[in-house]
């Protein structure tokens, strides 16, 4: 098992460079650039008067690398050598710091505003979004297991049918309609009583513990619902096949012979198997989740790791494009492995060995 | 000038107001009276202004620095307006430059004495370095006969007494070239450390450093060839030639402590005594050092400024500001009445309206227009506790004819496409009539706006007359006006998700259509669609600029920007603009110039690069318990220093203190 998980961390290494080559090129190869975007996105939209843009936007290429090759580019995100004008003297720079890049962890600083160190930023974000992330999969797990047990145990009833029908609606229902809705039916545009932006009231800093704890909660329980519809609409039906699947099997039937009451069936024997596909479903939820939070960040206006992605994407920042993505790439692959991981040590039948 | 999305203009049909209207351009400012709280329910009730209390403003995005030498963004100018002074300030209302961190400026006239006439002069100096160095005598000057006669007027002149300069020793008299600006005493910076002119200086001489990420604005204080502190209190500026906004370009400079900027300043945190001792006293930091301290300053953010108001807090969500109580009465007697502002960072319009609601904003100004006139401000919730108002900022939207492109490079065909749509009928029944079709693109308040020009009416017939007398008329019979066997067919660029431009390029489609021109429509997300008008990579596009009251149109407009990465993105290029233009640049008379700029509006009128289209005011809602609201000319088009909370609103007292 050991020998297993050093190979596949191994393989990662090539697979999440190859990611890292796609997006790079493929953010290149979309029109409009960091640069540009600088002129308009600082205000809003908006250019001041008296606005140099041929030397504004040459200097802002030039300080960031961003006149080199597109080679030079890429190998200046690998690292570990800095391309820009103070970088290695290898690359042409005055050498003050010569170092940076994803080998040297350093993703160095957004483009838009140079004083944000990228990774300080991703991690401050990532709090934001894991905090969401945790809790939806907590609710996701708690509902949707009994939910998926009620189903699979009364297959065919009005009452499964019901629930059928109310899952789908929920997973076909897109994010930020939901979202929108909520916030129409629950802020003050409507019955008024949730807030409706951010994590925190504005007057949060005043707050005593407890007080902040309740401020806290009544502003994550929307993002929370929309962050969790989905995947429970999704997991429950995945919790109802795989108890389905379980159900129709010998053993089920012998312990049923047995005489065996149908709440000890169901619990003591069918339960366990039939959580393998939900329980290895943990691991790909969580990048799913991170994926996912685009919407919700946007339109609750949390300032997670979605929407600096969103926000990235929008400004070109190549740096928080790159980030963002990088590392969403790596935890789908350590969720990806984590997920066969799990396989096994649920699963006797299965072994990597 | 500014630049910004078309705003989404949308208009409930199903909810008629009636409502106020303004007169006709300029004449409601002429007495610089602008009425208060106009749109406040209880207007009329009188209320006692009070100290305290928190106001909390929308900002659309976050600036990346508040420093604006290195951030010329409109939301960074507008919070150090609060939190910054500058030497002079334009007056809101009269529009008159004003002193503000200075008691006085005087401006006088640069003499440009010829090679080695300077050696008659006792009084004339050197200013500027390499090919710029000239040899000048500066004062007060006036022709008689031969001779300029020269007053000193500003303290310490190397001229101390009048004297005659010979017409025939000079190159040039390049009038009000000079600014000496005298600073009022006792003027403290947020840290406690006293303003002086060395400051003043230091901050000039950071746009001569090519490593300080200014090359934006840096171009506007290249025009400055020289710059002087004279005493502790009086710094001097020479510019290289006459510019009518010159004082306002040296007087807008948004001024950095040197303590706190400067490597070599002995105040300086990072002043580090034993390695000036090393290197003895001549020992200086490169400019790449200064260059790369100034760009990442931590005051970049932690802003030390002059204002009634300093920087506390500052995060990726919101930033406040709160009283600041050393504040010199003597700058201005607007020391603002809320102790604390903050400005709060939400990106999406939508969300925004929400965060207003319910009460997480106190003043949000892009209400869309379906709000405004629909459902969402005229539940009780909204009227209970906001109400709406709007203002008009000289905001002007357009659709920029690229007149590279062989459909559109003559004049007679941009006025038949300007003649083939009915701008009137769309003003009235889109913007129920609150916006104002404009015809040129000077400020519509502005003294430079000729409003004796009418608009192109709209007649489908002429506009057909014209395109045929052009050339375009249907040869084939497919229905498409062609020309030289190409058919009249253009692409319509607009910004993605702009209900505005998407709603008037479909109405200009069916318009053209009928004259037999095929509108075809393109969106692209905000970076692209910058990215192709900066290459010049469109046919049309349907944008806004907003113009400040009075502005050089050199960059719209000058054949030398006749090019791509510039703001002349329609490609104008006319000796006679350029001519204008140049005139306009170096007239000090405010009528004459005002006389030269509508020359310029008809000018260009006659040209039609631009359709233009409606001035369209910015609407906004406000908590009703601010009260003191004015709606102003200049962006943002209001002064939160003279709003506040009315006598006995919780949390407010008398007196400042």
């Amino acid at each position: 098992m050991l020998n297993y998980i050093i190979r596949r961390l191994l393989w990662m290494i090539p697979t999440l460079f190859g990611i890292t080559l796609l997006v790079f090129v493929s953010i290149r190869l979309a029109p409009g650039d960091p640069a540009t975007v600088m002129m308009g996105v600082g205000s809003g939209g908006e250019m001041s008067e008296g606005s140099d843009f041929a030397s504004r936007i040459a200097a802002f290429k030039r300080e960031n690398g961003l006149d080199r090759n597109v080679f030079v580019q890429y190998l200046g995100f690998i690292g570990p050598f800095n391309i820009k004008p103070d970088g290695h003297e290898l690359f042409g720079g005055s050498g003050k710091d010569p170092w940076s890049g994803l080998l040297a962890l350093d993703l160095g600083t957004e483009l838009q505003r140079s004083n944000v160190p990228i990774l300080e930023e991703l991690g401050r974000r990532l709090k934001v979004t894991l905090l969401l992330s945790f809790i939806s999969i907590l609710i996701t797990y708690a509902l949707s297991i009994p939910l998926g047990i009620f189903s699979a145990t009364r297959q065919g009833t009005v009452l499964d049918g019901a629930v059928t029908v109310v899952l789908f609606l929920l997973f076909s229902i897109p994010t930020f309609w939901a979202g929108l809705m909520l916030i129409l039916a629950f802020g003050q545009s409507g019955l008024g009583w949730l807030p409706v932006l951010g994590l925190e009231s504005k007057d949060a800093a005043n707050l005593s513990g407890l007080e902040a704890l309740w401020d806290r909660g009544l502003h994550l329980i929307m993002p929370v619902m929309v962050y969790t519809y989905g995947s429970f609409a999704y997991l429950s039906r995945q919790m109802r096949v795989g108890m389905m699947d379980v159900i129709r099997q010998d053993y089920i039937r012998t312990a049923r012979a047995k005489g065996l009451s149908e709440r000890v069936v169901i619990f003591k024997h069918a339960l366990r198997n039939s959580l393998i596909p939900v329980v290895t479903l943990f691991a790909s939820v969580l990048p799913i989740l991170i994926g996912g939070s685009v919407v919700v960040e946007y339109v609750f206006d949390i300032p997670g790791m979605g929407r600096y992605a969103y926000e990235g994407l929008v400004q070109r920042d190549y740096n928080i494009i790159m980030a963002t993505t990088t590392f969403s790439a790596f935890a789908t692959l350590i969720g990806i492995l984590l997920s066969d991981i799990t396989y096994a040590l649920v699963d006797p039948r299965i072994s990597y060995e | 000038m500014k630049l910004s999305l078309l705003r989404p203009l949308g208009l409930s049909l199903a909810f008629l107001l009636v409502l106020p209207t303004f007169a006709s351009n300029g004449d409601e400012l002429s007495d610089g009276q602008v009425p208060v709280d106009e749109f406040h329910p209880q207007r009329e009730t009188a209320v006692t202004p009070a100290y305290g209390g928190r106001v909390i403003m929308h900002l659309s995005s976050m600036p990346e620095s508040l420093n604006r030498v290195i951030e010329n963004s409109a939301v960074t100018n507008w919070i150090l307006y609060e939190a910054h002074e500058r030497l002079v300030m334009q007056n809101w209302e009269t529009w008159e430059i004003e002193p503000r961190l200075c008691t006085h400026w005087h401006a006088e006239d640069q003499l440009i004495l010829k090679p080695g006439a300077a050696s008659k002069y006792e009084s004339a100096v050197q200013i500027g370095t390499g090919d710029k160095s000239r040899w000048v005598i500066y004062g007060e000057s006036e022709l008689q006969g031969a001779n300029w006669q020269v007053k000193p007027r500003s303290n310490q002149n190397a001229s101390l007494e009048p004297l005659s300069v010979a017409a025939e020793d000079l190159i040039s008299n390049e009038r009000a070239t000079v600014f000496t600006f005298y600073l009022k005493p006792d003027v403290k910076w947020h840290d406690g450390h006293t303003l002086d002119a060395a400051d003043v200086y230091f901050t000039w001489n950071l746009y001569n450093n090519s490593h300080v990420d200014c090359d934006e604005t840096r171009f506007q204080f290249q025009k400055v060839l020289s710059g002087e502190v004279v005493d502790a209190l009086t710094v001097r500026f020479f510019y290289e030639k006459q510019y009518f906004k010159a004082l306002e370009s040296v007087g807008d400079m948004t001024l950095l402590p040197q303590h706190l900027y400067d490597l070599t300043d002995p105040d300086n945190k990072t002043y580090d005594p034993e390695t000036h001792a090393e290197y003895g006293a001549g020992y200086e930091f490169s400019e790449e050092d200064l260059g790369e301290y100034v760009n990442s300053n931590i005051h970049n953010i932690e802003f030390v400024g002059l204002g009634p108001y300093k920087i506390t807090q500052v995060t990726s969500q919101f930033i406040e500001a709160e009283r600041n109580l050393n504040y010199n009465p003597q700058i201005s007697d607007r020391l603002g009445y809320f102790d604390t502002i903050r400005w709060r960072y939400i990106g999406n319009d939508g969300t925004a309206m929400e965060a207003l609601l319910n009460g997480e904003l106190d003043y949000f100004a892009r209400v869309k227009s379906e709000d405004y006139f629909g459902a969402a401000t005229a539940t009780e919730h909204f009227t209970k506790s906001f109400y709406k108002g709007y203002m008009y900022t000289g905001t002007y939207g357009y659709t920029g004819w690229n007149t590279k492109r062989p459909q559109l490079a003559d004049p007679m065909v941009r006025r038949a496409l300007a003649h083939a749509f009915d701008v009137e009928t769309y003003r009235r029944t889109k913007y129920k009539g609150l916006a104002k079709q404009v015809t040129g693109p000077q400020n519509y308040f502005g003294p430079g706006y000729d409003s004796e020009l009418k608009p192109l009416a709209y007649d489908p017939d002429l506009a057909e007359e014209l395109l045929a007398e052009a050339g375009w008329y249907d040869r084939d019979g497919d229905g498409l006006i062609d020309k030289d066997g190409v058919a009249f067919e253009i692409t319509f660029m607009m910004p993605t998700g702009n209900a505005a431009s998407q709603s008037f390029g479909l109405k200009y489609m069916e318009a053209l259509g009928k004259l037999g021109i095929r509108l075809k429509m393109e969106s692209f997300e905000w970076a692209t669609f910058l990215e192709k008008i900066l290459e010049r990579n469109f046919d049309c596009i349907n944008l806004a600029w907003v113009p400040p009251i009075e502005s050089d149109p050199e960059q719209l407009w000058h054949s030398k920007w006749d090019k791509p990465q510039s703001s002349n993105h329609s490609g104008v290029n006319d000796p006679e603009i350029d001519r204008l233009i140049e005139a306009i640049q170096i007239e000090l008379d405010g009528a004459a110039r005002g006389a030269l700029m509508k020359e310029l509006h008809r000018k260009i009128y006659a040209l039609q690069p631009y359709f233009f289209l409606l001035n369209s005011p910015r609407k906004f809602a406000l908590n009703k318990r601010v009260r003191g609201f004015q709606g102003f000319k200049i962006a943002p088009g209001y002064s939160l220093r003279r709003w506040f909370l009315p006598a006995g609103s919780e949390g407010t007292r008398a007196t400042v203190k």
